[in-house]
C-alpha cells in the first residue's frame, strides 16, 4: 500500500549549491514521506472506525430488530443443545425429529432464532422434497433485485403499514422498510402467480427481524413453496376459503357450544381468522407469541395455524360465551384475544405442541370439495326466479343437513366396520363348528359300527340283557332329533 | 338531545367502506367512530368494523360501519359483507387518479352484492393534500351525479367533512326508511326492498329496530 512520493529530482552530484539543494530536497522528500504515511494511517484509522461503527450499527440494529418480549424463558442447557444442533446444520446431517421436537418445546433463544429457523427448514427439506413442478424458478435474489415489479405500487402502499409501531420498520424508508421492499419485490418477481398479496408483508417482516435479507428471502421461499403457504394467497383465494371451512368444522366437532354460539351470532371464521391465516398471526399478536408460532410452523407447516386458532378459541371459550352479541364477540376476538398475558400464551404454545389434527384437516378438505360440487349441482337445478332469501334459507338448511348427514355417515361407517368384523368372526366360528360337527358325526358312525359288531358277537341272552343299555346309547340328542324328523 | 347511551337506539344501519388499498378507509372510520387518526395504522386484512350511535332529529341511529380490505383478490371474502348494507362510502384518494379511475368497477362490485336501493356516497379523501391533487373536484362531482351518488371531499387527517359525510349518508338512509315505514304496516323489522333477517335481534335490544336489505 505504501508508495514512494512521485517526486523526482534531477540532481547534480558535486555542486555545493546543488548539495544544499539536495539536502533540501531530501528534507522535502522525508517530509513528503511523513505526510503520506500519516495520510495513510489516517485513512486506515478511518476505515477501522467505519468497520467498528458498522459492527456497532449491526449490533444496534440486531438489538432494535429483536426488540420484543419472549414467550417462555429459554434455559441455558437448551441454548447449548441448540448450539450443538446448529453445528450439525452445516454438515446437513439428518437429526432425530423427536429430539428436535423436544428441544423446540423447551424453547428457542431469540438471539439464535433466525439460525434455528434455517436449521429447521433444512431438516424439513431433507425429509420432504418438493416435486419439480412445484419448485420455485431458480433465479437468484440478486438477479431478481435488478428487475422491476408490476406490484411496486401495492408493495409501497403497505411498507408503512407493516409493523408500523416496531422501531425497525417505523422509519419511513429506513433500513427496515427498504429491506422489506426488496424482499417483497424479489418474491413478487419470483412467484408470478401470487405476486404480492396483503399479508405477505407481515410474514416477510417477521423473517427480516431474525436474519439478513437474503436469508429471509430463502426462508420466505421455504414457507411459501415447501410448506405451501403460497396457496392461500393465490388470486382466487380458494385455499383460504377451504381453510375457513376446516376451522369451522374443527370448532363444530371439538367445541360444539362455542361453534353454536358463534353461528347464532352469524360470526364466521372469515370475519376473525382471515388475518390469522394470511399473516400467520403476525398482524395482531405480540411478536414474542408470533415468533413462537413461527418456531412450530418451521417444524410442522400450515396446520399449526389451525392448532393455534383452536387453542386460542378454546382457552377463551368461557369469556367468548359471555359476550352476548355479534359486536361484543367480534370486539373480543379482534382486540381482547390478542392482548392476553405471557403465561396464557405459554399455555397456548404448550397445547399446540400436543395437538394432532392432520387427519381431520384432510377429511374436512375432502368434505369441502364434495359439498362444493353438490352446491353447484343443486344451483343448476334451481329456478332463477326464486327469491334469494328463500334460496339462502334453503341453503343454510341444506348445509346444516349436510353436516348432520356427514356426521351420520361417519357413524354409519364406523358401524359397518364393526359389523363387518363381527361377521368375519361369525363366519370363522361357523366353519369351526362345521368341522366339529363333521368329526362328531364320524365318531358317532364309528361307535355305531362298534355297537353293531358287539351285537353280532354277543350271545342272545346277554344281548337281551344289554338291550336297554344299547337303547340308552341310541337316545343321544342327535338321534332323537333324527327320529323326530322321521315320524 | 345529545349523545345517547350506546344501547339505546331506534335503528341499526349497516354501512360499508369500500375502495382501493391505501385511500384511507380505516382512518375515515376511526375518525368518525373514535375521533382518531393514526399515522401508523396497519394494513386491513379482511374486514373490520366499528360502531357509533348518532342522533338525527328524534331518531337514535346506531351506525355499524364495516371497513374492508382494498386489495382486489380479497373481494372474494369482503364482498360477502356487503350483504345487508344500507349505505356505502366509496372512497378514493384525490391525490392518486388511479384510485378514482376504478370507482366504476367498485360500484359494479357493490351493486352485484348489495341491494340496488343502497345509499352510496363517493368520497374523495386526503383533501388536506391540495398541492398533490390529481382528481379535480368537478370531475368527481359529475361522475357522482351521473351515477346517482352523493359526493363529498374529506380529510381524515384534519377531520374536514368526515362527520358530515357519514351524517349525510345516514340521513339519506333514514329518509328512505321513514318513507318506507309510512307506506308499510308497522312491523318491527323495516326493510328497503327484499326482506331479510337482520343481525341484531337479540332479546336485550328492546327498542332496536333492525334494518337490512
Amino acid at each position: 500500500m505504501e508508495e514512494e512520493p512521485l517526486v523526482i529530482f534531477v540532481s547534480g552530484e558535486d555542486d555545493p549549491e546543488k548539495a544544499e539543494e539536495r539536502k533540501k530536497s531530501e528534507e522535502l522528500r522525508s517530509l513528503w514521506k511523513k505526510a503520506i504515511h500519516q495520510q495513510i494511517l489516517l485513512l486506515r484509522m478511518e476505515k477501522e472506525n467505519q468497520k467498528l461503527e458498522a459492527s456497532r450499527d449491526e449490533l444496534q440494529s440486531r438489538k432494535v430488530k429483536l426488540d420484543y418480549e419472549e414467550v417462555g424463558v429459554c434455559q441455558k442447557e437448551v441454548l447449548i443443545t441448540w448450539d450443538k444442533k446448529l453445528l450439525n446444520c452445516r454438515a446437513k446431517i439428518r437429526c432425530d425429529m423427536e429430539d428436535i421436537h423436544v428441544s423446540l418445546k423447551e424453547g428457542v433463544p431469540k438471539s439464535r432464532r433466525g439460525e434455528i429457523w434455517q436449521f429447521l427448514a433444512l431438516q424439513y427439506r431433507l425429509r420432504h422434497r418438493l416435486p419439480n413442478k412445484q419448485q420455485p424458478p431458480d433465479i437468484s435474489y440478486k438477479e431478481l433485485l435488478k428487475q422491476l415489479t408490476a406490484q411496486q405500487h401495492a408493495i409501497l402502499v403497505d411498507l408503512g403499514r407493516t409493523f408500523p409501531t416496531h422501531p425497525y420498520f417505523s422509519a419511513q424508508l429506513g433500513a427496515g422498510q427498504l429491506s422489506l421492499f426488496n424482499l417483497l419485490k424479489a418474491y413478487s418477481l419470483l412467484d408470478q402467480e401470487v405476486g404480492y398479496c396483503q399479508g405477505i408483508s407481515f410474514v416477510a417482516g417477521v423473517l427480516l427481524l431474525h436474519m439478513s435479507e437474503e436469508q429471509a428471502f430463502e426462508m420466505l421461499k421455504f414457507l411459501m413453496y415447501d410448506q405451501g403457504f403460497r396457496k392461500q394467497y393465490r388470486p382466487d383465494m380458494m385455499s383460504l376459503q377451504i381453510q375457513m371451512y376446516q376451522l369451522s368444522r374443527l370448532l363444530h366437532d371439538y367445541h360444539r357450544d362455542l361453534y353454536n354460539h358463534l353461528e347464532e351470532n352469524e360470526i364466521s371464521p372469515s370475519l376473525y381468522a382471515a388475518p390469522w391465516f394470511l399473516t400467520l398471526f403476525a398482524s395482531q399478536f405480540p411478536l414474542g407469541f408470533v415468533a413462537r408460532v413461527f418456531d412450530i410452523i418451521f417444524l410442522q407447516g400450515t396446520e399449526v395455524i389451525f392448532k393455534v386458532a383452536l387453542s386460542l378459541l378454546s382457552s377463551q371459550e368461557a369469556l367468548i360465551m359471555e359476550c352476548e352479541n355479534f359486536e361484543s364477540i367480534v370486539e373480543f376476538l379482534k382486540t381482547t384475544l390478542p392482548d392476553m398475558n405471557t403465561s396464557e400464551m405459554e399455555k397456548i404454545i404448550t397445547q399446540v405442541f400436543e395437538m394432532d389434527i392432520s387427519k381431520q384437516l384432510h377429511a374436512y378438505e375432502v368434505e369441502y370439495h364434495v359439498l362444493q360440487d353438490e352446491l353447484q349441482e343443486s344451483s343448476y337445478a334451481c329456478e332463477e326466479s326464486e327469491p334469494v332469501e328463500k334460496l339462502e334459507r334453503a341453503n343454510s338448511q341444506l348445509k346444516r343437513q349436510n353436516m348432520e348427514l356427514l356426521e351420520k355417515l361417519q357413524i354409519a361407517h364406523a358401524k359397518i366396520q364393526s359389523l363387518e368384523s363381527s361377521l368375519e368372526n361369525l363366519l370363522t366360528r361357523e366353519t369351526k363348528m362345521k368341522s366339529l360337527i363333521r368329526t362328531l358325526e364320524q365318531e358317532k358312525m364309528a361307535y355305531q359300527k362298534t355297537v353293531d359288531q358287539i351285537r353280532k358277537l354277543l350271545p342272545a341272552d346277554v344281548l337281551a340283557n344289554c338291550e336297554p343299555l344299547l337303547r340308552d346309547l341310541n337316545c343321544n340328542p342327535n338321534n332323537k332329533a333324527k327320529t323326530g324328523n322321521k315320524p | 338531545m345529545g349523545n345517547r347511551a350506546e344501547e339505546d337506539y331506534n335503528f341499526v344501519f349497516k354501512v360499508v367502506l369500500i375502495g382501493e388499498s391505501g385511500v384511507g378507509k380505516t382512518n375515515l372510520l376511526s375518525r368518525f367512530t373514535r375521533n382518531e387518526f393514526k399515522q401508523d395504522s396497519r394494513t386491513t386484512i379482511g374486514v373490520e368494523f366499528s360502531t357509533r350511535t348518532v342522533t338525527l332529529g328524534t331518531a337514535a341511529i346506531k351506525a355499524q360501519i364495516w371497513d374492508t380490505a382494498g386489495l382486489e383478490r380479497y373481494r372474494a371474502i369482503t364482498s360477502a359483507y356487503y350483504r345487508g348494507a344500507v349505505g356505502a362510502l366509496l372512497v378514493f384518494d384525490l391525490t392518486k387518479h388511479q384510485t378514482y379511475a376504478v370507482a366504476e368497477r367498485w360500484l359494479k362490485e357493490l351493486y352485484d352484492h348489495a341491494e340496488a336501493t343502497i345509499v352510496v356516497m363517493l368520497v374523495g379523501n386526503k383533501s388536506d393534500l391540495q398541492q398533490a391533487r390529481e382528481v379535480p373536484t368537478e370531475e368527481a362531482r359529475m361522475f357522482a351525479e351521473n351515477n346517482g351518488l352523493l359526493f363529498l371531499e374529506t380529510s381524515a387527517l384534519d377531520s374536514t367533512n368526515v362527520e358530515l359525510a357519514f351524517q349525510m349518508v345516514l340521513k339519506e338512509i333514514l329518509t328512505k326508511v321513514s318513507k318506507q315505514r309510512q307506506s308499510s304496516s308497522r312491523t318491527n323489522a323495516i326493510t328497503l326492498g327484499g326482506a331479510q333477517a337482520g343481525q341484531e335481534q337479540g332479546p336485550g335490544e328492546k327498542r332496536a329496530c333492525c334494518i337490512s336489505l
